[in-house]
């Protein structure tokens, strides 16, 4: 009789984070309560079952993936990570989806700018006057100057009327989670919302680079971490409640039951709680704008908003990011922003 | 769910010591980097203090250099008759701040001297100060040994070796533990042992190396500030002891070191964390690749096991917060028909 082989026994090393040095360093706070598990080096796109060698070779790309060594960055680890669910056989999962219907009537939403293909937000007063001159593509900035030290607030932008410039301070970003893909809704059919609410992510934390910009409605209460590394990411908090505009019902098209699509555009349909937000500068930036720019910015010399920027110009850009993850199951989206500066 | 607790029962501590074989050769001491004595990896303060010289294992000015070691001389205050001429009060302060820290205090509150025999006061004491870098929690016991050259100035390697150890392997677990910095045993020369071949003491965990140079064996080891006018005095003599500056005793002292060796010894204390992942636990994955069209890539109909590709465990607090991270050498297929427990070690 052979030997067993205990070759199996996984044994890694880890590494502390910063987040987990900083922790250690105070008395009494560094205390590991869970794990979770990720797979982020993973493309399943390389998951091929029409492999003509078996099913043995369905996943022999994937198992092949090389892995990173750990990172000590804790924001740079595990965003993608495994779940758990009871029903091992789910076909369909939700997504998070940056919603771009401008048109919808519960509120102003922005959407990208499509010369930029991010979100563009207004870093200076100069800017603003300068770019607002492109009023029929206005919809894509987010105006941040109220966090500007400037007269300007209340009045209008360049040539935009007043009531313009109020509904822009109130642009927002929509992120909702649904499933992309209308079959999806053909096979759930009319199930109950109660059976939608097992995908539906209620809290979200979004994680934004704090030395840049800060999120508002729903208000973020404090900074998780205060640390003063100039261009981290750090993840501000968890989201409660977050604006949402209900669960959406059933219908039947005369043929069979969907789920009603009319906020999201194409062939998105939607089953989930939505998170909107906007934007604003970091009290920091905002007060010392031509600190970061020249620190972190670059020269711009393209379009924003439609319009043609040359270098002569003098515009800056900062180009970051805002991730909205969902905190029951971990999907995210990034939503990429630009700032602006002259 | 994403997280997972960790309970009680699933955490365990360890301890281990792990060895480390530390070679130093008498080359990178002199003459590799620059001209003896000037040797540029060799840092040296007879601008300011005078007090000792560092040894590096690169021109120090680099920030590529390592620290290998410190070199400092001291003698016994009253032991020289008539006293040092040169620096003497600099060495009677290091015979008495390695004293009073390697040996400590006897019953009437006076600082204990170096000594080999219990009785006799070694006077004359060279200190290699071995760097944390490379000690790390102390000099593995019985694993010292060093060779020094017995030859002429201009060429000290000539002829028989100087072969110094700290301990015979048959004698492993006899050392002192009356230091107040832990344990120490003596500096033997040749193979025999004898109590009259004592020539130094090794401190373990403080790493210090002390040297009698009064001892015989450093007699005929020269000095000369030129190795162009090899004319000098001698390690052992009144005349360096009095005359030498700190600095001239300790470079006298590294051209005649053939090599060093010991092992060091590094305490682990690990904490491991059994990570469970149970059969139906974590199956699903949130990475975008995941899914296309919202429909799980890695199944071809409802009734296909889920399956995920592990690559990463982290660790976290009950704010979610990511405190460790371990990677696998590579993805582990995790389905329904797996149960698999990762064994997650943070070492401290």
């Amino acid at each position: 009789m052979a030997f067993l082989n205990n070759g199996g026994d996984i044994i890694v090393d880890a590494v502390l984070t910063d987040l987990g040095r900083q922790l250690l360093s105070a008395r009494n706070q560094f205390q590991v309560a869970k794990f979770a598990v990720g797979d982020d080096e993973i493309d399943y796109s390389l998951y091929n079952p029409n492999n003509t060698s078996g099913s043995a070779y369905y996943d022999i790309d994937i198992l092949q993936t090389p892995i990173f060594e750990p990172s000590t960055y804790s924001v740079a680890s595990l965003n993608s990570k495994a779940f758990s669910y009871s029903d091992q056989y789910l076909y369909y999962l939700p997504t998070l989806i940056l919603n771009q219907d401008v048109n919808v009537q519960d509120g102003p939403v922005s959407a990208l700018d499509t010369s930029t293909n991010a979100f563009d937000l207004i870093s200076s007063d100069s800017f603003a006057n300068y770019i607002s001159a492109q009023t029929s593509t206005s919809d894509s900035l987010i105006d941040a100057r109220v966090n500007l030290p400037s007269n300007l607030s209340a009045q209008a932008v360049g040539t935009t009327s007043n009531a313009r410039a109020a509904e822009l301070t109130r642009r927002f970003i929509r992120v909702s989670q649904g499933f992309n893909n209308y079959q999806a809704n053909i096979a759930l059919g009319n199930l109950e919302e109660t059976k939608f609410s097992v995908y539906v992510n209620s809290l979200f934390l979004q994680v934004v680079d704090k030395n840049l910009i800060k999120s508002v409605e729903p208000a973020i209460s404090t900074n998780v971490f205060d640390r003063t590394q100039a261009m981290d990411m750090y993840i501000l908090d968890t989201v409660q409640n977050p604006t949402y505009f209900g669960f959406v019902g059933t219908y039947n098209d005369g043929t069979q039951t969907k789920l009603a699509t009319s906020l999201l555009a194409s062939n998105l349909s939607q089953v989930g709680r939505e998170l909107q937000f906007s934007l604003k500068l970091s009290n920091d930036l905002a007060s010392n704008p031509s600190y970061y720019f020249s620190t972190f910015g670059t020269s711009f010399a393209s379009t924003v908003a439609g319009k043609a920027v040359t270098s002569l110009e003098g515009v800056s850009v900062i180009s970051t990011i805002v991730r909205v993850v969902g905190n029951t199951y971990g999907f995210s989206v990034d939503i990429p922003v630009k700032l602006f500066y002259k | 769910m994403i997280h997972k607790p960790i309970t009680e029962d699933k955490i365990t501590s360890t301890r281990k010591l792990i060895r480390e074989s530390i070679p130093i050769t008498g080359s990178l001491l002199s003459g590799t980097y620059g001209t003896y004595p000037s040797d540029t990896n060799v840092e040296k303060f007879t601008s300011s203090h005078g007090l000792f010289e560092s040894v590096y294992d690169y021109p120090y000015l680099s920030s590529s250099a390592n620290h290998i070691f410190d070199l400092t001389f001291g003698v016994r205050s009253g032991s020289l008759s008539p006293a040092p001429v040169t620096q003497s009060a600099q060495k009677y302060r290091i015979y008495k701040e390695m004293a009073q820290t390697l040996l400590g205090f006897d019953a009437t509150g006076s600082v204990r001297n170096f000594t080999l025999d219990g009785s006799t006061n070694s006077n004359n004491m060279l200190f290699v100060n071995f760097s944390r870098l490379l000690t790390k929690d102390g000099v593995r016991i019985g694993t010292f040994t060093a060779s020094m050259g017995t030859g002429s100035w201009a060429t000290p390697f000539a002829g028989t070796l100087l072969q110094l150890s700290d301990n015979p392997s048959t004698n492993v677990n006899n050392v002192n533990v009356d230091s107040p910095v832990g344990q120490y045993w003596y500096v033997y020369t040749g193979s025999a042992f004898a109590s009259t071949d004592k020539v130094g003491m090794l401190f373990y965990q403080q790493g210090v190396l002390a040297l009698d140079l009064s001892k015989t064996p450093f007699a005929s080891l020269a000095y000369s500030s030129s190795v162009a006018n090899p004319a000098g005095g001698y390690l052992s003599g009144s005349n360096l002891y009095s005359t030498g500056t700190i600095t001239e005793v300790s470079d006298a002292f590294r051209r005649y070191v053939n090599n060093l060796n010991f092992q060091n010894t590094i305490q682990i204390n690990s904490t491991i964390y059994h990570c469970d992942l149970g059969a139906n636990e974590f199956n699903y994955s949130s990475n975008p690749t995941y899914t296309s069209g919202s429909v799980v890539r890695v199944k071809t109909n409802f009734l296909d096991n889920s399956v995920t590709y592990i690559t990463t465990v982290g660790l976290y607090n009950d704010s979610n917060q990511l405190l460790a991270v371990a990677k696998l050498s590579e993805p582990i297929k995790k389905s329904q028909d797996d149960s698999i427990t990762i064994r997650v070690r943070l070492d401290y």
